[in-house]
Formats: C-alpha cells, sequence, structure tokens
C-alpha cells in the first residue's frame, strides 16, 4: 500500500511538472481518478497547487471549489469517526456554497445546489438519529433537524428551478440518431430535474422522522410525503424516477403501518421485468423495503426474508459490500435469528439458524455501514444464545457499551412480551411465561457486566461523551432491579454533571427523584433512616425545581415537594409548592386542592399544639382562608373540565373539605349546598343501590358514606333544621347498621364519633380562641338536644345515644371553666343513656344484648363523669362479670378506678392500686392497667398490629402514672420504693417498644423526669431503646402465658376483642405521616375519597396530601406498589383518665401536665389518617434502538 | 452508482488503515488522534512524524494515551487493565508485551519499563504494603536513571513522590514533587503544589498546608487542566479539614468539587466522594455517607484504592442504616474485588 501510495504521489508530481510544459492538461480528469482510487488528500492537493498556478485555465479554477466539494463529500463517506463525517461534509458544503456563490449562472451551478442540499439534508438526518438517543437535547434537536430539512428544501427547490430552467431551453423534440449529444444532455437534464423532485418529497418524509411516532404530525408528515411521491409518480410514471418516487411511497405507508399496502407497490416495482442498470439498483433498494416489511411483527415471513435475501445474493455476487447488499445482509440475519427463536423447534435447529445470523451479522459488522452496531449487537446476542465467549473481545468502551444497551434494550422488549404474556385473557403456555423470565433475568445480568465493563474502559474524549447516556441507562437497568440507591445516585449524578440543556440531564433527574420515592416505600428501615429517605427525595426534586423550573417535570417536581414536605409537618411550606404548579398543567386543579389540604391541616394541626407553639389566630385565619382560597380554585376547576354525571374523586374529596373548613365557620347552609348540588353532588357520589353491596374502599364505601352524611347532619344542626337532621341520621343509620355482623356495634361507634366530631369542633375553636363561634355552637347544639331530648315520640336507640354522646361532649368542652354547667350536661347525658334502659327493659326489641352493654359502660362514664364512683363501680362489676375478657370493658374499668384514685375523695388512693393491679376478688376479675399491658404484649399480634402496641403503650404509661401518684400519698419509705418501680416501668416501656413514636416518646420522658424529681434525683431523659440496657422486660419475667381470650358476638373465645381491623402499617410510617393528616375530618375524607388501594382514575389523577404522586408517561423498571392509603377504622381506644382537678375534658394538649394520657396519634374517628406514599414512576427507558 | 462506490472504497480504506497501522498519540486536550511515527520524545514532548505534513509535536502534560505499532494486543489491554485499577494482571500484560514486542523502538521500551514500574508502584500504594513500596521506589528510580529524556519521566516522578509519601519518607517525596514543579507547565507546577501541601498534611503541619493548596488553587488559568488541578487543590483542603474534624466546613468545598469539578475526572470525584462519606460519617449521617460512597463503587469503580476504601466503609455504613444485606454485598465485593488490598486486611481485624 504504501508503494501505491509513493505512485500515486510521483503521478501527482509528474502531472504538476507536466502541467508547466503542457498547454493543455486533464486537470478534472486526473482530479476524478485520485477520486476514484481514494485519494482523497492528494486531489485536494492537487486542486489547491493547480489553483495558485497562474496558467490554469480559468474555467478550470472557476469549477475548483465544485471539485474539492466532490472530493471532500466522498472522504466523507468513507470516514470512520462520525467527527472527521461532519468536519469534511462542513468543508464541503462551505465550498459548494462559495461555488454558487461566485457563479449563480454555471452549467454545474444546479448540480451544486443539489449536493449542497443533499449535505445538509444529511446533516438533518444525522440529528433525528441522535434524536432516538436519550441523551440527546431532544427539542432543540428537533428545532435545528426541522431548521435544516427547511434550508435543504428551499436548496432543493433553487436546484429543481434551475434544472427546470435548463431543460426548457432544450427543443420540445430531440432526434436521438441526429443529435445524440444534445439528446443525452437533455436527458441528464431531466433526470437531475426528477432527482431534485424526488428529494423534495424526501424532506417531507424526513422532517416526519423530526416527530414522536406518537405524534399526530408524524403521520401528517408521512401522508403529505405518500402524497408527494405519489404525483411524482404520476407525472414520470414511465421512467425509472417515477418508480423510485412509488417505492418511497411504500416506505411512507409501511412507516404508518400499513404494511400491505406497501407489500403491493413494492410487488409492482419488483414485477418489473427490466433487470439491469439504474432499475436493477432500484430493485434492489425495493427489496429491501419488502424485507423490512416481511421481517415486522405483523408479518413475521422470516423464512421468505432469509430465501429472497439468498437469491439476491446470488444474483448480485458484486454488490453484497454496497450499502444495500449490506442492508439486506442484516435483514437477513435479523430473520434467521428470528427462526432459531421459535421455541417449536429443536435445540439444534436452533442453534443452526442463530449460526447462520450470526456469520451473515460477523460479515456485516466489518464494514462501514449503518447497520454496524446494530450487527454487533446481533452477534453478542447469538453468542449469548449458543453459548461463547465475548469477553475476550470487549476492550473498548464503545464496544461494552454496545452490548450493554442492546441487553438493556432486550430487556425491555423482553419485559413487555413478558408484561403482554401475563395480562389478563392472555393464553400464553406457563414454560414460554418462565422462559421469558430467564431471557429477562439474562438481559439484565448481561447489561449489569457490560455497563460496569464499559466503566472501566472510558478512555477516549468520545468515550466521555458517551459516559452520561451510558450511566443513565445503567440507572434504568438498576432500578428495573430495584437497586434504587444505585439507581438514583446514577442518576442523580447524570442530572447534576450533565448540560442543563441536554434533556438527558432533565430525566436523569426525574428518574433519581423516582428511584429515591421507590426506596423510600420499599424501607423497612427504622423512622430515622426512613427519615433521611424523605431528604433525599426533596433533595431530588429540588434540583428539579431549581434546574428546570418552567419544565414539566417540574411541576411533577413541585407536587413531590408539597407532599414529601407536608409529611414533615410544614403544611404552609407544603401547600407554597403545590402552588407553584401552573394553571396550564394538567395537574394543576390536584395541586390546588392539595394545597387548600395542606393549609386546612396545617389550621386543624394548630388547634393541637401547645399554647406556646401554636401559631397566632392572624395566621390561623390566614391558613384558614388559603385553604378555602385553593381548594375553591381547584374545585372550580375540576367542576369545569369533568363531564357533568362524573364523579371525580378529588373533585369530591375537595368539596368536602371545603363543606367541612365553612360549616366550621358557620356557613352551614352554603356547606349543604357544596355536599348536595349538581353537578357533581357529593351525595350522589356516595349513593348505591343496595346498601350491603358497599365496597371496602372508595367513595361508595359505608365509611366514606358515613363521613359525607355526618357533615350533612352536623350542617343541619348547624341550621337548625331538625327533620333534615333527624331524618339525616336515619340515613347513618342505615348505611352503618350494614356493616354485617358488627352492624350494630357500628351504629354505637357512629354516635360516640359524632359526639367526639363535636367535642374537636369546640375545643379547636377554643384553643384557637374563637370565643364568638365557640359559643354560637354550644348554643346551637344545646338548643338542638333540648328539642331533641323533649320528644317523646319517635326515639331510637340510635337518637338517644347521640343525645346521650352529645351532652358528654358539651360537658367536656366546658368542664374547664364551668363544671358546674358541665355536670348539667353529664347529667342529661346520663338521662338519655337511662331512657334506654328503661325502654330496653319494656321492648325486648328495642335494643341488642351487645348495645345495651355499651350503654351501661356509657352509664358507667357518667358516673365517672360526675364522680359518682361508688354506683358506677357496682354497674361496673355487673358488666365485668358478663364481659370478662372484653378488652375494651377491662379498660373502661382501669379507667374508672384510675379517675376514682384521682377524685380526691376520701380513701381515694387505694383506688389507684386497683386501677394498675386490678382486683380478682370481684367476679369477673378486673385485669387493671398491668394486666392488659401484659395481656396484650403477649398476644402473637404485638409484634405486627399497630393498635396492640399502641393500646400497650397507653395501658404502661397508665399504670406508672397512677403509681406515681399513690407513691406521692404513701410515707417517705413507701414512696421511694413505689418511685423505683415506678422508674423500671418506664425504663421496660421503652426497651419494649423500640420505635416509639417521638410524641410518646416525649409523654413517657415526661413521667419520667418528674418520677426523678420526686426519688430526688436530677432530672435525665429516659433511656431510648437503644441506650436500654436493661432486659427482660417486667412481663418476661413469669412463664409464657397464653393470649388473652375475649368473647366474640358468637361467644367463642379468641385472641382480644378488637372492634375493627387496625391499621396495617408501622409505626414509623404513623410518625412520618400523621402529622399532616391528623383528626381533620378534611385529611379523613381526603384519604377515603381516594379508596384504600385502587390506583387512581387517570383522568383525574394526580398528588393530594394523602395522595401518591402520579408521574407521566413512565413505566417503570419494578411492578409498583399499590397507593396505600391506611384508614384506620373506628376503635375503642383506651381513652386516659382524667386527672384530679382537670376533669376529663381539658385538650391534652392545652394540659399536658394534669391529663396523663392522650393518645396524640390515636385513630379517633373512622378513617382518621392516612399515608400518602410517594409512587415514582421513572420515565420510561427509551425503547428505540 | 454512487451507494455501490461508496462501499467498495471503503473496504479499500478498511485494508489501506490496516497497512498504515502506525504508532498514535491521542492528545487530551481535544481528543485528536495522530496518527504516524513516534520519531523522538523527551521529557517534555513526543514527535509523530505523518506520512505527509510537518510532524506533529505533542507536550507530554497534554498526551492522553499511546498506541505504539509495534505494542501488539497485550500492550492496549495492559494498559486498559491499569486504568481499571487492575494491577496484578496489567504487569503480566506489559511483561508479555515487553516479550513479544516486535523490532520495539527504545522509545517502546522504556514505554514499557516505565508502565511496569509505575503499575507496581501503584498497587503496592493500593495494598500499603512496606516491603512492596521500598521496592517499586527503586524500580522506578532506576528506570528515571536509565531513560531520563522520556515523556513519562514528570508522572513517574509524581508517582515515585506518592509512594514515599505513602511510606512516610516525606524528606525523599518532597524531592521528587520539586522536580515536578520544574515541568515547564503550569499543571504540573500546580500538582507538585498540591503534593508538597500533602507532604505537610501527613506532618501534621496543617496551616502551612492550607497555604500550598491555596496557592496552587490560586495559580489556575481558564485551561481544563488547570481548572481541574484547581479542584484537586481543593479536594487536598477538604482532606486536611477533615483530618481537622471540620466536617462541615470539608462538606463544603466537597459539595462544590463533586458538583462543578470535571464529572469525568474519575481520580478526583471517587477521591471526593470517599472523603465526603468520611466526614458524615464522622456527624453520623449515615445514610448520605453510604450513599456518597456508593457513587465511588458504581461511578468510579476503576479507581481501585479509593473503591475498595469506599467498599470497605459501605460495609460499616450500610449496617449502621439497617440494611445488613447490602453491608454483606459490599464485604463479599471487597473480598472477592481486592483480596490484598489494606482495606480488605482492615475488614478482617
Amino acid at each position: 500500500m504504501r508503494s501505491r501510495l509513493l505512485a500515486a504521489v510521483a503521478m501527482a508530481v509528474l502531472f504538476a511538472g507536466a502541467g508547466m510544459a503542457q498547454a493543455v492538461e486533464p486537470y478534472l480528469e486526473f482530479v476524478r481518478g485520485l477520486r476514484e482510487q481514494q485519494y482523497f488528500d492528494y486531489a485536494i492537493l492537487y486542486l489547491d497547487q493547480i489553483a495558485s498556478k497562474e496558467n490554469t485555465p480559468p474555467e478550470i479554477k472557476q469549477v475548483i471549489p465544485y471539485e474539492k466539494a466532490m472530493a471532500l463529500q466522498d472522504s466523507a463517506k468513507v470516514a470512520r469517526s462520525p467527527e472527521k463525517q461532519l468536519e469534511q461534509l462542513d468543508q464541503a458544503l462551505a465550498f459548494l456554497e462559495q461555488f454558487v456563490k461566485e457563479n449563480p449562472n454555471h452549467p454545474i451551478a444546479a448540480d451544486a445546489n443539489s449536493d449542497r442540499a443533499g449535505i445538509i439534508l444529511e446533516k438533518a438526518k444525522a440529528e433525528i438519529q441522535q434524536l432516538r438517543s436519550p441523551s440527546g437535547p431532544k427539542k432543540q434537536l428537533q428545532a435545528s433537524s426541522r431548521e435544516l430539512i427547511a434550508k435543504a428544501r428551499q436548496v432543493y427547490q433553487t436546484a429543481f428551478d434551475q434544472h427546470e430552467a435548463n431543460f426548457k431551453k432544450f427543443p420540445a423534440f430531440i432526434d436521438q440518431q441526429k443529435d445524440p449529444d444534445q439528446f443525452a444532455a437533455r436527458s441528464k437534464t431531466e433526470q437531475s430535474l426528477m432527482t431534485a423532485s424526488l428529494n423534495l418529497a424526501i424532506c417531507t418524509f424526513e422532517e416526519a422522522h423530526s416527530y414522536e411516532p406518537t405524534a399526530a404530525e408524524y403521520k401528517q408528515l408521512l401522508t403529505k410525503a405518500a402524497d408527494e411521491f405519489e404525483k411524482m409518480h404520476q407525472k414520470y410514471r414511465t421512467q425509472v424516477g417515477g418508480l423510485n418516487a412509488r417505492a418511497w411511497q411504500g416506505k411512507c405507508f409501511e412507516e404508518m403501518n400499513e404494511i400491505n399496502k406497501a407489500l403491493g407497490i413494492y410487488k409492482e416495482i419488483l414485477d418489473h421485468p427490466a433487470e439491469t442498470g439504474v432499475l436493477s439498483q432500484l430493485k434492489t433498494q425495493t427489496l429491501y423495503f419488502k424485507l423490512i416489511c416481511l421481517n415486522s411483527k405483523e408479518k413475521r415471513d422470516y423464512r421468505v426474508v432469509a430465501d429472497l435475501a439468498e437469491e439476491w445474493m446470488k444474483k448480485h455476487p458484486n454488490e453484497q459490500l454496497t450499502r444495500m447488499g449490506l442492508s439486506i445482509q442484516y435483514e437477513q440475519a435479523l430473520a434467521y435469528e428470528q427462526m432459531g427463536n421459535n421455541p417449536e423447534i429443536l435445540q439444534m435447529d436452533k442453534e443452526a439458524f442463530w449460526k447462520k445470523a450470526r456469520t451473515v451479522a460477523m460479515n456485516i459488522q466489518k464494514f462501514n455501514s449503518e447497520h454496524k452496531d446494530a450487527a454487533l449487537a446481533l452477534t453478542q446476542r447469538i453468542q449469548v444464545k449458543i453459548g461463547g465467549n465475548k469477553e475476550e473481545k470487549v476492550n473498548d468502551f464503545e464496544t461494552a457499551f454496545s452490548f450493554a444497551r442492546q441487553a438493556f434494550l432486550d430487556a425491555v422488549e423482553t419485559k413487555k412480551e413478558l408484561e403482554d404474556s401475563t395480562k389478563k385473557g392472555a393464553v400464553v403456555p406457563p414454560e414460554i411465561i418462565s422462559k421469558l423470565n430467564a431471557n429477562l433475568a439474562n438481559s439484565y445480568s448481561d447489561a449489569v457486566k457490560y455497563f460496569e465493563l464499559a466503566f472501566t474502559l472510558v478512555k477516549t474524549a468520545e468515550d466521555k461523551k458517551n459516559l452520561p447516556q451510558a450511566r443513565y441507562l445503567y440507572a434504568h437497568v438498576n432500578l428495573s432491579l430495584k437497586k434504587y440507591y444505585e439507581a438514583a445516585v446514577l442518576a442523580d449524578f447524570v442530572a447534576r454533571t450533565t448540560e442543563k440543556d441536554n434533556t438527558l440531564a432533565l430525566d436523569a433527574a426525574y428518574l433519581a427523584m423516582a428511584a429515591f420515592g421507590q426506596a423510600f416505600n420499599e424501607s423497612k428501615a427504622s423512622n430515622d433512616q426512613k427519615g433521611e429517605d424523605l431528604k433525599m427525595i426533596i433533595r431530588a426534586s429540588n434540583l428539579i425545581a431549581e434546574r428546570w423550573p418552567s419544565s414539566d417535570k417540574a411541576n411533577d417536581a413541585y407536587m413531590m415537594l408539597g407532599q414529601m414536605i407536608a409529611v414533615q409537618k410544614k403544611p404552609a411550606e407544603s401547600a407554597m409548592w403545590y402552588g407553584k404548579v401552573p394553571e396550564s398543567d394538567p395537574k394543576f386543579a390536584q395541586a390546588q386542592l392539595a394545597a387548600g389540604q395542606a393549609y386546612w391541616s396545617a389550621y386543624i394541626g394548630a388547634g393541637r399544639m401547645i399554647a406556646a407553639e401554636r401559631p397566632n389566630p392572624e395566621q390561623l385565619a390566614a391558613w384558614q382562608k388559603s385553604a378555602q382560597d385553593h381548594l375553591r380554585v381547584g374545585i372550580k376547576k375540576l367542576t369545569d373540565t369533568a363531564p357533568k354525571e362524573a364523579s371525580p374523586p378529588d373533585l369530591i374529596g375537595g368539596k368536602m373539605t371545603l363543606a367541612q373548613i365553612i360549616i366550621n365557620q358557620g356557613q352551614d347552609a352554603e356547606a349543604l349546598k357544596l355536599l348536595e348540588g349538581d353537578p357533581h353532588s357529593v351525595v350522589k357520589a356516595v349513593t348505591v343501590a343496595d346498601e350491603p353491596s358497599r365496597p371496602e374502599a372508595g367513595m361508595t364505601s359505608r365509611r366514606f358514606a358515613m363521613e359525607t352524611y355526618k357533615l350533612i347532619f352536623r350542617a343541619y344542626i348547624g341550621t337548625q333544621n331538625l327533620d333534615k337532621a333527624r331524618e339525616t341520621m336515619k340515613t347513618l343509620e342505615k348505611i352503618a347498621g350494614h356493616g354485617g355482623a358488627e352492624g350494630g356495634a357500628e351504629i354505637t361507634e357512629l354516635y360516640i364519633s359524632l359526639g367526639r366530631l363535636l367535642k374537636d369542633e369546640l375545643e379547636r375553636l377554643k384553643s384557637n380562641g374563637e370565643t364568638e363561634r365557640f359559643e354560637k355552637l354550644m348554643t346551637s347544639f344545646e338548643t338542638f338536644l333540648n328539642d331533641m331530648a323533649s320528644r317523646k315520640d319517635g326515639q331510637t336507640f340510635g337518637s338517644l345515644s347521640w343525645i346521650g354522646e352529645t351532652y358528654f361532649a358539651l360537658g367536656e368542652s366546658v368542664v374547664a371553666t364551668d363544671a358546674a354547667k358541665a355536670n348539667g350536661f353529664y347529667e342529661k347525658g346520663g338521662n338519655a343513656f337511662n331512657e334506654i334502659m328503661t325502654r330496653a327493659t319494656n321492648d325486648q326489641n328495642f335494643v341488642g344484648a351487645k348495645q345495651l352493654s355499651e350503654v351501661k359502660l356509657r352509664l358507667v362514664k357518667v358516673g365517672r363523669l360526675r364522680k359518682d364512683f361508688p354506683p358506677a363501680e357496682t354497674l361496673m362489676k355487673e358488666i365485668v362479670k358478663e364481659n370478662a375478657n372484653n378488652l375494651k370493658v377491662q379498660i373502661s374499668a382501669a379507667e374508672m378506678y384510675q379517675d376514682w384514685g384521682l377524685s380526691g375523695q376520701a380513701d381515694a388512693p387505694k383506688k389507684l392500686i386497683v386501677a394498675i393491679q386490678g382486683d380478682t376478688k370481684v367476679n369477673g376479675n378486673i385485669w387493671g392497667w398491668s394486666q392488659i399491658a401484659k395481656k396484650l404484649h403477649k398476644s402473637p399480634n404485638f409484634a405486627t398490629d399497630e393498635y396492640y402496641k399502641q393500646t400497650f403503650l397507653d395501658a404502661q404509661y397508665n399504670s406508672a402514672f397512677c403509681r406515681l401518684r399513690f407513691a406521692r400519698e404513701q410515707s417517705a419509705k413507701d414512696k421511694q420504693k413505689h418511685l423505683e418501680g415506678c422508674r423500671t416501668e418506664l425504663v421496660t416501656t421503652s426497651a419494649i417498644v423500640k420505635d416509639m413514636p417521638e410524641e410518646q416518646y416525649q409523654r413517657f420522658n415526661g413521667l419520667y423526669r418528674d418520677v426523678l424529681t420526686d426519688l430526688g434525683q436530677t432530672a435525665s431523659d429516659l433511656p431510648r431503646a437503644v441506650d436500654v440496657a436493661v432486659a427482660p422486660p417486667v412481663m418476661e419475667k413469669k412463664p409464657v402465658e397464653e393470649a388473652p381470650k375475649t368473647e366474640t358476638k358468637e361467644g367463642t373465645e379468641v385472641k382480644p376483642d378488637k372492634p375493627a381491623e387496625p391499621p396495617k402499617i408501622d409505626m414509623m410510617t404513623w410518625i412520618i405521616f400523621g402529622a399532616c393528616l391528623v383528626a381533620g375530618l378534611g385529611a379523613i375524607v381526603w384519604v377515603l375519597v381516594k379508596g384504600k388501594s385502587k390506583p387512581k382514575q387517570k383522568s383525574f389523577g394526580g398528588t393530594t396530601a394523602a395522595g401518591p404522586v402520579s408521574f407521566s408517561g413512565i413505566e417503570a423498571g419494578a411492578p409498583l406498589p399499590a397507593p396505600t392509603f391506611v384508614a384506620p377504622t373506628a376503635k375503642p381506644n383506651p381513652r386516659p383518665a382524667a386527672a384530679p382537678g382537670a376533669g376529663a375534658t381539658a385538650g391534652a394538649a392545652t394540659k399536658p401536665a394534669t391529663r396523663p394520657a392522650t393518645k396524640p396519634a390515636a385513630p379517633a374517628a373512622p378513617g382518621a389518617a392516612a399515608v400518602p406514599k410517594p409512587k415514582p414512576k421513572p420515565p420510561s427507558p427509551p425503547a428505540s434502538k | 452508482m454512487k451507494r455501490q462506490t461508496w462501499a467498495i472504497a471503503s473496504v479499500a480504506l478498511l485494508a489501506s488503515s490496516q497497512l498504515f497501522a502506525a504508532d498514535t498519540v491521542t492528545r487530551k486536550s481535544d481528543g485528536k488522534k495522530l496518527s504516524g511515527v513516534i520519531s523522538a520524545v523527551s521529557k517534555e514532548e513526543v514527535t509523530v512524524k505523518k506520512a505527509v505534513g510537518e510532524p506533529d509535536k505533542i507536550a507530554a502534560n497534554d498526551i492522553q494515551g499511546v498506541e505504539w505499532d509495534s505494542g501488539g494486543a497485550e500492550l492496549r489491554l495492559a494498559y486498559t487493565d491499569e486504568a481499571g485499577g487492575k494491577y496484578e494482571t496489567a504487569i503480566t500484560r506489559y511483561t508479555k508485551a515487553k516479550e513479544s514486542a516486535k523490532n520495539p523502538s527504545e522509545f517502546l521500551k522504556a514505554e514499557l519499563e516505565y508502565a511496569l514500574a509505575r503499575t507496581a508502584a501503584k498497587q503496592a500504594i493500593s495494598e500499603g504494603d512496606m516491603t512492596k513500596l521500598t521496592k517499586t521506589a527503586q524500580a522506578l528510580q532506576a528506570v528515571q536513571k536509565l531513560s531520563p529524556d522520556h515523556f513519562r519521566y514528570y508522572d513517574s516522578m509524581n508517582v515515585l513522590g506518592q509512594v514515599q509519601l505513602a511510606a512516610g519518607d516525606f524528606a525523599a517525596a518532597r524531592t521528587s514533587y520539586e522536580v515536578v514543579g520544574k515541568a515547564p507547565w503550569n499543571d504540573y507546577k500546580m500538582l507538585s503544589r498540591i503534593s508538597l501541601g500533602k507532604i505537610l498534611v501527613a506532618e501534621n503541619k496543617l496551616d502551612e498546608a492550607a497555604k500550598e493548596f491555596e496557592a496552587a488553587a490560586a495559580a489556575a488559568t481558564n485551561s481544563p487542566t488547570d481548572q481541574a488541578r484547581k479542584y484537586e487543590a481543593m479536594l487536598a483542603g477538604a482532606r486536611a479539614l477533615v483530618n481537622q474534624s471540620k466536617f462541615e466546613e470539608s462538606l463544603k468545598i466537597l459539595e462544590l468539587v463533586t458538583d462543578k469539578g470535571p464529572a469525568d475526572e474519575s481520580a478526583l470525584q471517587a477521591e471526593a466522594y470517599v472523603l465526603m462519606g468520611n466526614a458524615l460519617q464522622a456527624l453520623g449521617r449515615m445514610k448520605e455517607a453510604s450513599l456518597a460512597y456508593l457513587h465511588v463503587d458504581i461511578l468510579f469503580a476503576k479507581e481501585a484504592s479509593l473503591h475498595a476504601e469506599a467498599l470497605y466503609n459501605l460495609t460499616k455504613t450500610w449496617k449502621q442504616v439497617q440494611l445488613p444485606d447490602r453491608s454483606a454485598e459490599a464485604e463479599q465485593k471487597l473480598v472477592q474485588t481486592y483480596p490484598n488490598s489494606s482495606w480488605r486486611k482492615k475488614l478482617a481485624k
């Protein structure tokens, strides 16, 4: 080869020298000769040489820029690096532009323009190619490729006009015999004209590719291109140019998935009898197009592809290495691979096909073509299938990355196949499914191996350029493999270190956010660690919000930030993020609703704060107003956009919350309009044709319907509409009464919860300083109750229960300020319950046995509240005798003795011991706090059931509290002994409950510090679980006891009675999510309306304070957990006993020192809490190859 | 017709490119490959003679990599292994390449000697083996003496300084780093200052060290290499802060390095993330520390020594964040990938 080079140089020198001696020199012939021999450098060198010579003819000098462009263009075609290609094409373009500018009327100016346009179009195609890569700055590339295409079209048009003008210069008729040269010249011009025309249509065809295949423009442009090709075909149908246009028309159809139409066109061309010259080339190209169709999923005619390709190769042995030849071979290799994939053939046959595919692919990859990479990947796929050692050949980043990418794409494809195969209704044999699973595992394993290898092989600048894309894809692989931290770290790194304008960076940031979200969702770590995960999500979301504030994905990030920050108990900040979602975003309405929800949660939460920490009334009023404003905007937006007959869950939930707010402000009539009015009536949304058929979750669930009617009931009381209130009460009873076996208990619970709801509302108004509203509400209820109570007719168990409970609530709301008034209310409450007892005596059908026990318990409560303990004790003993193993009864008994012990009455301290230790002497065996705690701890459900843990903690707390108070009444020596016991009890509790929620811990800690102070020691903090060295806990000292048995309705003995299924959620989640959702009915309905585990409705899906984040355009690598909404059901929580002097009604937060035990996160009402889990879905992995 | 010509032409070019196979030097500054015959080398540059035109001269500090015509496949693989931290295999391959090279030039012979000594030195540093450190320092000095006017000279002097520093021979290290500072390029002068600062850190002269690092960073021009060095200086400063238990301060610098520093400078990034992990760990922020170390494991695993250190720490931090399975995975990886590393040994203790 060196000698060839030398010969060429010598030739060049010879020619150069000869130039001096000869007048005429075949300049251009020599240049073209050098080009044909691929001595492009020398061709350019020679052109430079003659350009500088004085004696070079001017007509030659004139075309030198054009000739240089031709040499550069040819050189670019064989350049090995894309950069080099681009560089040479740019140079060629510059020379062509120079030429046409200097010689606009030169005979070859039209050709030069055609070449110019060709280069510009090639550049556009290169950019379109990059569009298929996930790393490309998509919008930018789309815009610039379209710009280039427009430019190419313009230049082609100029060329077309010039060719047309040239063509028109020829006479209409030329006798080929007489004037063959002119005839040939005209033919050539006509051919150029046709080519320009064809290229103009190709511009349209390529422009289609600058859009996503799913975009409307894609199809529109392909249709347009097909029309343009058709017009050309009609015009030149007897010429090859016309047929070529026809072939491209077929290609348009193929790309629009009209395969049969395309094949029909290809058949026309391939059936043409001529086999030579240009037509032969056209037929080759058409055959290639046809093979693509036959290899498609619609046709799967792999055998035909293989045979046709083979036949073509035999006929065209010299064209096998042409671009078309390699393309045809690539289709053949694909066909062989697919034939080998046939599950129904023998392994040896499979391998035979795969080997054929490998042989063909290895041949293709030796040469430069657009199929080189794909052929390499195909070879590797086959290697995996038939077993072979490919590692030895992978020594560079490019190859390793190519394998990795291919393996990843295979995995994506297999996963899709697997999903299709496992879809409902799909009939796929299990062995195929298991094979697909094996393939998927192999593909991921290969992907991991090659990505990791690729990262160790990064060397060149080109490698570094591709590194972010490799990392991004590897992040997807990790996500699919549920390695969320790895995925997040990779994606986050790409997001931070890649140019902001590159779409990849934003995609990566989004992926990082999603991966951290998944890690959070699936984490089983402790509270602290989950808190760390939360921080990561916030950080990743912040990155998007800061770097790409106006992107669509930023809106998802705002939603995520809103949700996560709400979890961090910063509702106002959370609402601020929700508020950033612009009106143009489809999630705007959801964001507004969530923002309103966040403000309302802040307002509700403030009512539970201690006075020192509570925001001032102005701030509270502002939150309440913001909550309303946002909710109103969200409701309006959804009302305007949703179909009138639909009941979008977000809208219904929003209306419920807003109704609660305005009821809170006394706007009961408006609330009723909101709940009952059309369109999108809440009442209609919760109504079912058949009560017993209510689902477990969602808007028509029993719980949600009850919450709706409770609000309506409350609003009717507010409007003093007694009849409507009673009617609503009946509806409520009807709904509650169909709660299956627990129906009766549900009704009791319903009225207890209604009373509690009122109490909460009154306490909130009081603690928020809304005295006027408080007084008004008190009066309103009192009037209503008095009226209700005075009616002798029409009373039911339910109405009397409600009257009793509501009087209790009123009493508890005023006991701190007006004990006499409270006592009056308690008495009236007791009267209502006594009325039930009387009616039950007279009418056996008036109330069931279980409900009667409940009534007795309420009468015990009357005694407690009125401090009339002896008769309460008598009644209590009666109840215990009948329900010895009923946990709720035992808790009530312990509470009663605790209240008695703290009452200051004679011998009261002794009752504290009964509260702690119980009383085995009385019939039925009263357990006391100690036994209650012990039995709960021994229960097999203790480790998994949150209700057991919470009740246990309350029992332990009350036990220690009673002991402390008892100790204070003892002599110094006994006091010491009891205080020590108390201390041990507290430390032991801390050791047992390792993940004690912070608020619970603070409660125990306060008591612990008091004990130390009483012991005369310096107060210090209660050791946390990790610090506690003491073991085993007190309860472990005794032999293992059986779990406590309690009576069920049927009378069989089972585990402790638990009125309803407690929330299946770990304590950590309670802590994290509890705060923003506690207590507020708005929050409750928000949760209930979203359903427990149903996926959101797509059209209205979005994030709410209590709902999961939904990401658009997504396919998660792994099955994602369903949104988790845990709405604890109503249950009798062990209520703490009242401290002397404080009364049982003082708010826990407002009187922490005198109120011994409260449960901050207690599910005090049905559906009192919900857990928003981020439901991050990563952006879909790039699917195109 | 054009398509046919194009394809056949490409075959011809492929054939010719094999016959023209020559030495290729890749330039760091623009990633350009310069092919021809390496006709001269010195401490400062490499000269590549082309078939046509003026020879190319590439400054030694601008050399990304060299492909030697007569080096063969083993040599290429050896470079890859060395870059990937597979020192043992790299040494084997370099040795094979040395034995199988066909008519190697004097430059290639020296290159192979430098490569062998350098790789052994890196291995000794990663293993922390005192005997090996001493031995490899001697080997480096021997090859420097034999081929002092070679483009690998200054780099080898830097590696020698690292070996001496690892061995605790501060005076010798100082001498070596001072030689690095005599190189005619600013980035090497900066490197020298940074390295001298590191000696001061090892000597616990932290204030003086900080001054060196600051001076090094201040000397950076806008060139990419200088900028990379600037971040190296910042990183060294952060390390000094970590040594002084000023974790919060060090984190601020480290965040800057990882966010703004060159993302593809894997050694720089890997060290930054390890240091970040250390600082976070010291502050009890275990989950964040785990994620910092994880960066090294999945993004910069080719930095063998730092990778081993990250894996070692991951075995601890994953446990702390209640992910014992991950801890076990990290341990297994450390044991399998770096059976002889000092971190592996530390794990066993």
